[in-house]
């Protein structure tokens, strides 16, 4: 496994739990939706990256 | 379709929890949180401790920055955020991992790091509960929430004075680590129960968020009558 994509995968989730937790709290949904949108790109960036070392 | 996104990251990133390699044997458990949870958590934040080291960031750097963290998720909860506090405490607590274990790899862990990060610890602590407080001031509520203060400063204080005095202090199942999984995961799990039960205009209290406040407030006060116990007992010669 990628230790670089390991990471963004990691802090990615992060992100993503915090922006949708921000819709499930009633935060205005720009705040809520960029948030969730930085931390699936980061996320699936990490996915991908630990993809293409696993192949 | 948020529950799902809220549950689909989730699941594919615990799959590799169950694909874990066995932890190394320097890796500490205990009761509410085992070796094996916490080696492959570790193995999770691995990465951005490599990540820290190549960038010459200080661990001290990490450890300060949990205080402005910190202020945001009591805010967020004195707000009414629960579920965006719960995941900021999570995250809080990860980056708690990622100084130790950078402080170690970097300096081998020196009195002054660790003292720094005592201090913000009961910063943080504090910052997050007193969220909590504000959030439920005009319910009884407050109460526990105090308690659970009151139990999580007396926790560390028990032990940071035993310690003082020459003597070992580790007994309790409330330790920082525990403490911050059962608020964080208490208050995400509420809130998405809350969010299950179609109750999401109803205005009262989240039945699992108070029980892990209740559990917090009896279980840090036991843990620091524990730990009061056994100093006691080393103090004075020997068990009562």
């Amino acid at each position: 496994m990628s230790p670089k994509g390991k990471g963004a995968r990691t802090i990615g989730f992060f992100l993503t739990m915090i922006g949708a937790s921000a819709f499930l709290d009633h935060l205005p949904a720009s705040i809520a939706g960029v948030v969730t949108a930085a931390g699936v790109l980061l996320w699936w960036r990490g996915l991908t990256a630990l993809s293409a070392r696993a192949a | 379709m948020v529950l799902a996104g809220i549950a689909l990251p989730t699941a594919i990133s615990l799959r590799s929890y169950f694909q874990r390699a066995v932890p190394d044997g320097s890796i500490e458990g205990s009761a509410l949180l085992g070796r094996g949870l916490r080696g492959w958590y570790f193995e999770q934040l691995a990465p951005i401790e490599d990540w820290c080291v190549a960038r010459g960031i200080a661990p001290a750097t990490l450890t300060l920055s949990q205080l402005p963290g910190a202020l945001l998720a009591g805010t967020a909860y004195a707000c009414g955020l629960l579920s965006v506090g719960g995941w900021l405490v999570l995250a809080l607590g990860s980056l708690d991992i990622i100084d130790g274990r950078l402080a170690r790899r970097t300096t081998g862990g020196t009195p002054q790091g660790a003292f720094l990060d005592s201090v913000v610890d009961r910063y943080a602590d504090t910052l997050c509960l007193s969220g909590l407080a504000i959030h439920y001031r005009h319910s009884w509520l407050l109460g526990v929430v105090l308690l659970a203060l009151l139990g999580s400063s007396m926790v560390s204080y028990t032990r940071a004075r035993a310690e003082a005095l020459g003597v070992e202090c580790r007994a309790g199942l409330f330790q920082r680590p525990e403490r911050t999984v059962l608020l964080g995961l208490g208050s995400v799990v509420a809130v998405l129960a809350h969010h299950l039960q179609q109750r999401a205009g109803d205005p009262g209290h989240h039945p699992i968020l108070l029980l892990v406040l209740v559990t917090l407030a009896i279980g840090t006060n036991v843990s620091a009558w524990q730990r009061f116990r056994q100093a006691d007992a080393a103090l004075s010669g020997g068990p009562r």
